[in-house]
C-alpha cells in the first residue's frame, strides 16, 4: 500500500513538473523546455505502468522491464539536454575529474549485478555514466565561467543529485524490503520526488543564458 | 486455431494486384501497408516463441511481451526505408503511419477471425482503439525519428529511447485491456483521446505561428 501511495505522489508531481514544462515549452517556443518535458513525460509513462501493474496485478512485472524502458529513454533526454546546454568550449573540455562519474557507474554496475539482470544493469550503467560525465563536465566547465554563463552550473548539479538519488533507491531496493516507512527506499524515493521539481529552476536559469 | 498466414495471404493479394496496376507514385503507400500486415505475422510468431521460451500465461504474453516485440518490429521496416533510401522528411512521415495502419488492420482481422464479429459496439470501439494506438506509438517514434536522424551522435541512442517510449505506450493499452470490464473500456478510450488530442494541439500550434 505504501508503495501505491509514494508511486502516486510521485506521479503527481511528474504530472504537474509535465505540464509545467510544455507551457513553458509552447510559451518560450524553446527546444530545451520540450526536452525536459519529455524527460518528466518519459519518466512518468513508467511510472504509470508500473503503478497499474502493482494495482491490477499485485505484483511487479517479471518478465519484460519496460517500465526500466521508459526510465532509461527520459535519462535519454536529459543527455540530449545536457547536449542542448553546452557552452562554448565545453565540448572541446575534458577534465580528468569527470570520468569519475563513469567509473563510478561501472563499479555500482558490478555491485548491483547481485540482483538485476545483467543486460539491463549494462544498459543503466552507460546511460549514468554517459549522463554523470556530461553533468560532471557541464558543471567543472560553468564554474570556470565568471559571467551569467556560470548559471548552468545548477543545472549539472540537479542532474548529478538526481543521478545520486537513483543510485541510493536501487542500493537500497536491494537490502530492505519492508513495506512501511522505516525502508529507507522510500526515504529516498520522496526525495527523488523533490528533485524532480530541482529542474525547474535550474533549467530557467540555465536557459536564460 | 488460425491459419493467419492464410489471412494475410488473403488480404495483401488484392492490394498487390493494386499496387502494381495504380500509379507508380501510390505504390510506397501499398508496399508500407503490406509491410505492416508483414510485421504483425512476424510479431505473432515471435511473441508466441517468447511466450513458451518464458513460460508466460496470457496476461504475462500479452503485457509484456507483446508490446516490446511488436513495437520492435513496427520500427524495422522504417528503419529500413530510412537508411536504404534516406526518403524525404514528408515521405518517411507518412510511411510510418502506413505501416502502424498495416500493422492495426492485420491484428484486427486476426482479432475477427478469433473471436466473432457478433458485438458490433465492442469492434467498434476495438477497431479505433488498436488503431489509434498503432498510430500514437507510430507518431511517437516517426516525429521523433525525424528529429533524431538530423543529428548523427543522436541515431542510435534517440531511435532506442523513442522506442521505449511506444513500448511503453503499448503496455499501458495492453494492461488496461487485460483487466477488462470498465477498465478496458478506458484502456481503449485513451488512445483514441490521445490522438484527437495532439490533432487539437497540433493545429493550435499552427494558429499561434500563423498569428
Amino acid at each position: 500500500m505504501i508503495e501505491l501511495i509514494d508511486n502516486a505522489i510521485q506521479l503527481t508531481v511528474l504530472i504537474g513538473c509535465c505540464t509545467y514544462s510544455a507551457v513553458q515549452a509552447i510559451r518560450r517556443n524553446s527546444h530545451v523546455w520540450f526536452l525536459l518535458t519529455c524527460f518528466y513525460g518519459a519518466y512518468a509513462l513508467g511510472l504509470v505502468y508500473w503503478l497499474l501493474f502493482i494495482a491490477f496485478h499485485s505484483t511487479y512485472p517479471s518478465i519484460s522491464p519496460i517500465s526500466d524502458l521508459s526510465w532509461m529513454a527520459s535519462v535519454l533526454f536529459l543527455i540530449v539536454m545536457q547536449n542542448t546546454l553546452r557552452l562554448p568550449g565545453e565540448s572541446t573540455y575534458r577534465p580528468l575529474a569527470a570520468w569519475a562519474a563513469p567509473a563510478f557507474s561501472t563499479v555500482m554496475c558490478f555491485f548491483l549485478f547481485q540482483w538485476g539482470d545483467y543486460f539491463l544493469n549494462i544498459l543503466w550503467a552507460v546511460l549514468m555514466g554517459a549522463c554523470g560525465y556530461q553533468a560532471l563536465r557541464g558543471l567543472l566547465w560553468a564554474t570556470r565561467q565568471n559571467n551569467g554563463l556560470r548559471n548552468c552550473q545548477y543545472f549539472h548539479m540537479s542532474a548529478l543529485i538526481f543521478l545520486l538519488a537513483e543510485y541510493s533507491l536501487w542500493v537500497t531496493s536491494g537490502f530492505w524490503k519492508a513495506e512501511n516507512l522505516s525502508n529507507p527506499y522510500y526515504w529516498f524515493d520522496f526525495l527523488m520526488t523533490a528533485l524532480f521539481f530541482n529542474f525547474l529552476p535550474s533549467l530557467k536559469k540555465a536557459a536564460i543564458e | 486455431m488460425i491459419y493467419i498466414e492464410n489471412v494475410l495471404i488473403c488480404i495483401s493479394a488484392p492490394l498487390l494486384i493494386a499496387m502494381l496496376c495504380g500509379d507508380k507514385s501510390n505504390r510506397p503507400v501499398f508496399a508500407f501497408f503490406i509491410a505492416g500486415m508483414g510485421m504483425c505475422l512476424l510479431s505473432a510468431y515471435i511473441n508466441t516463441f517468447l511466450a513458451s521460451y518464458y513460460c508466460a500465461d496470457m496476461v504475462q504474453a500479452t503485457v509484456e511481451i507483446a508490446p516490446v516485440v511488436e513495437e520492435t518490429m513496427k520500427l524495422l521496416p522504417v528503419l529500413f526505408y530510412l537508411l536504404v533510401f534516406e526518403p524525404k522528411q514528408r515521405w518517411a512521415r507518412s510511411a510510418i503511419f502506413y505501416v502502424a495502419a498495416g500493422f492495426a488492420t492485420f491484428e484486427n482481422a486476426c482479432y475477427l477471425v478469433e473471436n466473432g464479429t457478433s458485438h458490433l459496439l465492442f469492434l467498434l470501439m476495438r477497431g479505433f482503439g488498436a488503431g489509434a494506438m498503432h498510430i500514437v506509438c507510430g507518431a511517437i517514434v516517426g516525429y521523433g525519428l525525424l528529429y533524431v536522424w538530423r543529428r548523427p551522435w543522436l541515431k542510435v541512442a534517440g531511435t532506442f529511447g523513442l522506442l521505449c517510449i511506444a513500448i511503453t505506450f503499448h503496455a499501458i493499452y495492453n494492461l488496461l485491456l487485460s483487466v477488462g470490464d470498465a477498465v478496458q473500456t478506458v484502456g481503449l478510450i485513451i488512445p483514441v483521446l490521445t490522438v484527437l488530442s495532439s490533432i487539437g494541439i497540433t493545429k493550435l500550434l499552427k494558429f499561434k505561428q500563423r498569428k
